[in-house]
């Protein structure tokens, strides 16, 4: 009984992927967008924050800044999916701040030339850790929240693979396994981030939840959306079947990491190390984007940031040699950044 | 009785002024280094050698030219010529440390200075403009001030006379409070809380308790200070 899921571990341990479907130029939420990010009164070296809160306006003069995304924004765009040092980053410092970097520029670059007849194109961010790969997913995220786009976003597969508390037999095909709780969970989220579009897509079939409710063929998804029950749900299977490129009208973005990934040495990074052999294939062929370490100017620009927002409090932290120690102890690496300068 | 006693030894030992106080008379040697007394002490602060050479003092040049002649002793691996390193806060890290696991607790240490400056910057960027200047962000002033505040002035050693043992109330050195202070803070932690909490979590709360002296840490050092004043009547038993 547990073969196919054993199987399903070792194939597919590292994706976190997500879809989008263009349904059509329909107005976004007409969300003000908070023109409260400022630029600091005395000169910077570098000047780090920036007022275009628009992804699609994001260009290569915008490399090192942040942008501030607005409250409402956030819990709509991203009721999952961003990192966990992030949020309560942002927690902390009262405001949800991105940094621009040339990665997620080259991304929103060919996401803005998608053709919606051609085939899906499928992106594979990869890198070392903690260099930003979910960042930069989280900052397409919004880019085509923004454009009006479905966004199917699964923000890590590692957790529908690993440690299932519960497993249920699969009414549809008897070989398969659901699994309620990550199936709903991610569900409620999807809701929250799609909810417009839900009232739009009507359901093709007739499903039956239990012997006395069902909803009917033609009524919109929203209903069987809120119905939560995931019995029709394998997550990894479907999930599989949406990264093949056989449908058009969007593009598939995932991103490769080694954290959560059963199996894999530390130091692997590579796409042909993570997926192995039958995994490459499947997603071959992709357009790799590699996000490295910080360079100069945007290590600058973030602890310029973290200076702002009082987030480095160690007086000598302020010091120029307090900044040559961070760099040296990060190796501009923006995760070991982060949490250096958490205790410092 | 014996402590004291060894102290005043000690005393006479440094009023002797031998480099090696390697004997005394009535003392044996518990403690020794396997290096010879020739050996120096390493420096490790970068500001000391950034010194331009006019403005050494007399004993800092000789001290100077002593090094390039006389062999010096390895760094310990605990020392670093960081600018952020703070000698309390390694020896906080040495006291809770178990078993010699250094990596735990000091990634305990990190996460409690992690874990205040949120509190505190959280509580910062909610309050209004007055506020605003009385909250202290700084982990490390809050670490050095909870500190403080938790350092007793007086204690109390037994010391038996007549076949029952007093309390009796003593001066301390600067080390005993400091170290007193850090046992009481850690002990509080791991017996008095919730064994399923966090440690990190449970020295921030105690730390920013103390930072405002309240807390259970300071009451026991009210009442250790509570105690040598109802055993003051004792105090000449120091002498004994």
């Amino acid at each position: 009984m547990l073969r196919s899921m054993t199987g399903l571990i070792c194939q597919w341990p590292k994706l976190n992927c997500r879809y989008f479907l263009h349904a059509g130029a329909r107005a976004w939420l007409a969300v003000a967008v908070n023109q409260d990010a400022q630029i600091p009164a005395e000169k910077p070296r570098v000047i780090f924050r920036t007022h275009e809160s628009n992804p699609a306006n994001h260009a290569q003069q915008h490399e090192g800044q942040h942008y501030s995304i607005p409250q409402q924004e956030v819990k709509v765009v991203f009721p999952h999916g961003l990192p966990n040092r992030f949020q309560m980053q942002a927690k902390t410092f009262n405001e949800t701040c991105v940094m621009v970097r040339k990665p997620a520029v080259e991304l929103l670059g060919y996401l803005k030339s998608t053709n919606f007849a051609h085939p899906a194109v499928r992106y594979v961010i990869y890198g070392e850790k903690g260099t930003g790969k979910t960042m930069t997913l989280c900052h397409a995220v919004h880019y085509c929240a923004k454009q009006d786009w479905l966004v199917l976003h699964i923000p890590d597969a590692h957790l529908w693979v690993k440690n299932c508390r519960e497993l249920m037999q699969s009414s549809y095909n008897q070989e398969r396994f659901d699994q309620p709780l990550e199936a709903s969970a991610w569900l409620k989220n999807f809701k929250t981030s799609n909810e417009h579009f839900l009232k739009e897509i009507k359901t093709q079939q007739r499903y039956m939840w239990n012997k006395r409710e069902s909803t009917e063929k033609g009524r919109p998804l929203s209903e069987v959306v809120e119905q939560v029950s995931p019995e029709e749900l394998t997550l990894v299977h479907n999930l599989r079947k949406m990264v093949m490129n056989n449908w058009n009208g969007g593009a598939i973005v995932t991103t490769l990491s080694q954290t959560g990934s059963l199996f894999k040495p530390r130091a692997a990074y590579l796409p042909h190390e993570l997926l192995e052999k039958e995994g490459f294939d499947t997603l071959d062929p992709f357009i790799p984007i590699q996000v490295t370490n910080y360079s100069q100017r945007e290590f600058e620009s973030c602890y310029q940031y973290y200076l702002e927002r009082k987030w480095l409090q160690h007086e000598r932290a302020r010091t120029e040699e307090g900044e040559k120690e961070l760099l040296f102890l990060s190796n501009s690496n923006p995760g070991q950044l982060e949490r250096i300068s958490a205790y410092l | 009785m014996a402590a004291p006693m060894a102290r005043r030894l000690e005393a006479l030992g440094r009023g002797l002024a031998t480099p090696a106080r390697s004997w005394l008379p009535g003392l044996t040697q518990v403690r020794w280094s396997r290096y010879s007394p020739r050996y120096l002490e390493p420096e490790v602060n970068k500001e000391v050698y950034r010194k331009p050479l006019q403005e050494l003092s007399e004993e800092e040049k000789t001290q100077q030219e002593l090094k390039a002649v006389q062999p010096i002793k390895a760094a310990p691996s605990n020392v670093t010529s960081s600018v952020f390193s703070d000698p309390v806060i390694s020896k906080f890290i040495n006291i809770m440390m178990k078993g010699g696991n250094k990596v735990l607790a000091r990634s305990i240490m990190t996460q409690t200075l992690e874990a205040i400056k949120r509190k505190q910057i959280e509580k910062y960027h909610q309050a209004s403009e007055e506020e605003r200047e009385s909250i202290e962000c700084n982990p490390y002033v809050i670490f050095h001030q909870a500190l403080k505040n938790c350092k007793p002035i007086i204690g109390l050693c037994n010391i038996k006379k007549g076949g029952k043992t007093y309390q009796v109330p003593i001066a301390l050195h600067d080390n005993r409070k400091r170290f007193l202070a850090m046992k009481w803070l850690i002990t509080e932690c791991r017996e008095n809380k919730h064994y399923r909490t966090f440690m990190h979590e449970k020295l921030a709360q105690e730390l920013l308790q103390a930072f405002n002296n309240e807390g259970p840490v300071v009451k026991r050092k009210h009442d250790m200070h509570k105690m040598a004043e109802a055993n003051r009547a004792y105090a000449h038993y120091r002498w004994l």
